[in-house]
């Protein structure tokens, strides 16, 4: 999959060495630019990933190259990217939210606060929790009567150890006074087979469960956005339920620090055509998900405004780094 | 149920599809050749060119490429130990020194016929029992897999030929390389040096193509300057031959088969430990274990077989809940998606034909594999008569381009380098290089499942036996080990007396 890259590095050698004629200063973008996606090739980050890029790319008049670069919560792409590319536009990477938190739990190569220059915020995902169709729960209520009855009996399927699905439950659990066991898995894939097969009794994951709850497979006892989903509008958000939050991880694209804000503004105005392209928001659609644009200025903003506010939660939970 | 079949039919003999077919047969083939580039890659390069196509041609034209690619897998390692894809890594030594005994020709004949046979196998049991069998599937959890795993590093014992000894340290020393990077369960840093490149452990890919490619291209170093040609034999009439071996190892094609789709089915495992398992297997219960390692053809028949049924059998979770099979499938999952056709239980209601449309492109795909694999072993015959001075420079061209290709950056280069370096300082001593290559497959699904099944367990160790498939593959696990150890000790008290 990382060999698109190649293909891309060839045709940029192709772009350097033909048209030269056309004078030395060129107009960004004379060569395709690559978005590392840090998810692996096919789930829904990549996938809406991609349709945007496709959007994105006629507008600029160059292709779009994504470079899948999964791995450490999907802080890998970026950190790569802080660590190794010039910041010249033709780098950029989606910014999954793990990028904020990660450096707040653990060790890391790069600050992002200051290692990235945040371009434009594309959308955010929908989040809940399922449980097997024919276990004993009915709903969420269910689960924490429970819990309490039952402390660490409970066990939940997340995608990963840190992640917006492992947080969003333990604020939940701190809420309510239960313990619940999580069981890290490494994507959507994992945690759907942790809770069909009966591995795990609830899974808290984005919507890759969807065709599972359509088929009435799994049960969604909860939803994680602001309002209620119209394709399931059985399932309480979680305000209803009494948890004051909303969490939806929203992600953006950005490049390494330092870049021109000339050049950002070309790729801001491509993406922002981009996002509201029908194709691209039929896309999203498959997978409930919806077009949450901001500006790099207000994006840049909103990163530092959830950075404060996972350092306030990671805190409460027991999670910040400990120097 | 006629109607969608002869709908689906319509759908898949459309010049188009055909096309498109045959195009991606070629393009597999390729992938899967080269070394570096897999049957994965091979999927996801193909995604953004099926954007722009019907269902059908885009389910078709990964469904044949990756038939092909790991079939492809086979010719390189035959012909020059360079496994094309992880998934031919099993039983790469064991084709090279049938090359090497002049019997190039038979094993590519019986890689191909084989891996037809096998594909084939694997699509008749997706047809007729993937719910059932992904029912099964999906009771696997951590506890099995943990097993699973454990089984498949035991099986160094039966890979390292002479001395367990030292498949015990190479296997050890391929856990240990696979620690490296971010720990699955908690995500802390392990021997990363606060390198970025670390962070994403040891690539696999390069390490494979340094273990067996470098080392050997190392060996040929030494002796580059004397006359004559890697192998010198041309491939004649591959097929010659393969009947016999059909006739005489059909039982381990079946076994190996068998094996292939139940381990494709499974979520968390895919060809290449199929390969593996399917290879022990055989020699576990070979008549003549002896022979493995030597250039003998009945592993490989397993293991071939057993490589292309479980790309089929990887089809049957995902179809069935949408639930990859392996890393390929976990791309077809998002490509269904683009193509509204949400996998899991409701696309056989709402989408039949398209499913046995699937099923149809699965046949199609396996047996256009026959003269297209033909095709490929007969051009790939030039590559032999290149003299040898010429031809170890271009093949690690091709390792450098193929390691780069992994990670985008020189780090593939660099862990190739040194990989291939130290599995030819290993080798020259006698250590075997496949059980680093296990120990790299199976490190971190082992290391993974028992952290998840401790989480599970909440540390209870009895959790590992209460369930009762994990009790079986735990017991066998155990069992062999013992056996293994009581054999060793016995070996070494003779060599005293002696």
């Amino acid at each position: 999959m990382r060999c698109r890259r190649l293909i891309a590095a060839a045709a940029s050698i192709a772009a350097l060495v033909l048209p030269h004629s056309s004078g030395f200063a060129q107009a960004f973008p004379s060569k395709p630019i690559t978005v590392i996606v840090p998810w692996p090739a096919g789930g829904s980050s990549d996938i809406t990933q991609r349709a945007i890029a496709e959007a994105a790319s006629k507008v600029l008049g160059q292709p779009i190259v994504i470079d899948n670069k999964p791995g450490a919560s999907g802080t890998l792409g970026p950190a790569t990217m802080a660590a190794t590319a010039k910041p010249d536009g033709y780098t950029l990477s989606q910014m999954p939210i793990s990028t904020i938190r990660i450096p707040q739990m653990q060790k890391a190569t790069f600050d992002p606060l200051k290692d990235f220059s945040y371009i434009v915020q594309m959308t955010g995902y929908t989040f809940g929790i399922t449980t097997k169709a024919d276990g004993p729960f009915k709903s969420w209520a269910d689960v924490v009567a429970f819990a309490k009855a039952n402390p660490g009996q409970v066990t939940y399927a997340t995608p990963g150890t840190g992640t917006s699905l492992h947080l969003g439950v333990e604020m939940i659990a701190a809420r309510e006074g239960i313990k619940l066991t999580q069981v890290p898995f490494k994507g959507g894939a994992e945690t759907n087979a942790a809770v069909l097969g009966g591995h795990t009794m609830l899974q808290a994951d984005s919507t890759g469960w969807k065709p599972l709850v359509e088929a009435g497979q799994i049960r969604l006892l909860n939803i994680w956005t602001g309002d209620r989903s119209k394709t399931w509008p059985d399932a309480p958000t979680l305000k209803e339920l009494g948890y004051p939050f909303v969490l939806d991880s929203p992600f953006g694209l950005a490049g390494p620090k330092g870049m021109d804000p000339a050049v950002m503004k070309v790729i801001h105005d491509a993406f922002k055509v981009a996002l509201e392209d029908p194709g691209v928001i039929a896309t999203m659609a498959k997978y409930d998900m919806f077009p949450r644009y901001l500006d790099g200025a207000a994006y840049t903003k909103s990163v530092a405004e959830l950075y404060a506010l996972e350092t306030k939660t990671l805190t409460e939970l027991g999670l910040l780094r400990k120097e | 149920m006629w109607d969608a079949f002869v709908l689906a039919l319509g759908l898949v003999f459309d010049p188009y599809v055909l096309w498109v077919c045959l195009a991606s047969a070629v393009f597999g083939i390729f992938v899967g050749a080269m070394p570096g580039l897999t049957a994965t890659m091979a999927t996801a390069l193909l995604v953004p060119i099926t954007f722009f196509m019907p269902p059908v041609p885009a389910l078709g034209c990964i469904v044949t490429a990756t038939a092909m690619a790991i079939f492809a897998g086979d010719i390189p390692a035959a012909m020059l130990r360079i496994p094309g894809t992880p998934a031919s890594a099993a039983y790469t030594d064991e084709s090279y020194e049938m090359s090497k005994k002049g019997l190039l020709d038979l094993n590519l004949g019986v890689n191909l016929v084989f891996s037809v046979a096998g594909g084939l196998f694997g699509v008749a049991i997706l047809i007729v029992c993937a719910p059932l069998l992904a029912e099964l599937a999906i009771n696997f959890s951590s506890f099995e897999y943990f097993w699973l795993a454990a089984l498949g590093l035991t099986c160094a014992i039966f890979i390292a030929t002479e001395d367990p000894l030292k498949g015990f340290v190479s296997l050890f020393l391929g856990l240990a390389i696979g620690c490296i990077g971010i720990d699955p369960a908690a995500g802390f840093q392990r021997f990363t040096f606060g390198s970025v490149e670390l962070l994403q452990g040891i690539s696999f890919i390069p390490a494979m193509i340094g273990m067996f490619a470098i080392s050997e291209l190392l060996r040929g170093a030494v002796t580059v300057d004397q006359a004559g040609l890697v192998l010198t034999q041309q491939v004649g009439n591959i097929f010659r031959g393969v009947g016999g071996v059909f006739r005489k190892y059909w039982y381990n094609f079946l076994r190996g088969s068998v094996i292939g789709t139940a381990i494709g089915a499974l979520p968390g495992a895919g060809a290449d430990i199929a390969a593996w398992i399917s290879y022990a297997v055989s020699k576990k219960f070979s008549k003549e274990p002896e022979k493995f390692g030597t250039g003998h053809i009945e592993g490989i028949v397993d293991s071939t077989s057993a490589n292309n049924s479980a790309l089929a059998g990887a089809w049957i979770p995902a179809l069935v809940f949408g639930i990859p099979g392996d890393s390929i499938t976990a791309i077809v999952i998002g490509v269904l998606y683009m193509k509204n056709m949400n996998p899991g239980p409701t696309v056989f209601l709402q989408n039949p034909q398209f499913i046995y449309a699937v099923f149809i492109i699965f046949v199609l795909a396996n047996l256009l594999m026959l003269p297209i694999g033909w095709a490929a072993i007969k051009s790939a015959k030039q590559i032999l008569r290149t003299p040898r001075n010429i031809l170890l420079p271009i093949i690690l061209m091709f390792c450098v381009v193929g390691s780069y290709a992994m990670t985008n950056s020189v780090y593939g280069i660099l862990i190739m380098l040194i990989m291939g370096v130290l599995g030819w300082v290993l080798e020259e001593n006698g250590f075997p290089v496949s059980p680093i290559i296990l120990g790299l497959v199976l490190g971190e699904m082992f290391e993974s499942n028992f952290m998840t099944s401790m989480i599970k367990s909440d540390g209870n160790l009895i959790a590992f036996f209460t369930r009762p498939i994990a009790a079986t593959l735990g017991i066998m696990t155990i069992l062999l080990w013992g056996v293994m150890l009581w054999r060793m000790r016995g070996q070494g008290s003779s060599r005293k007396h002696a």
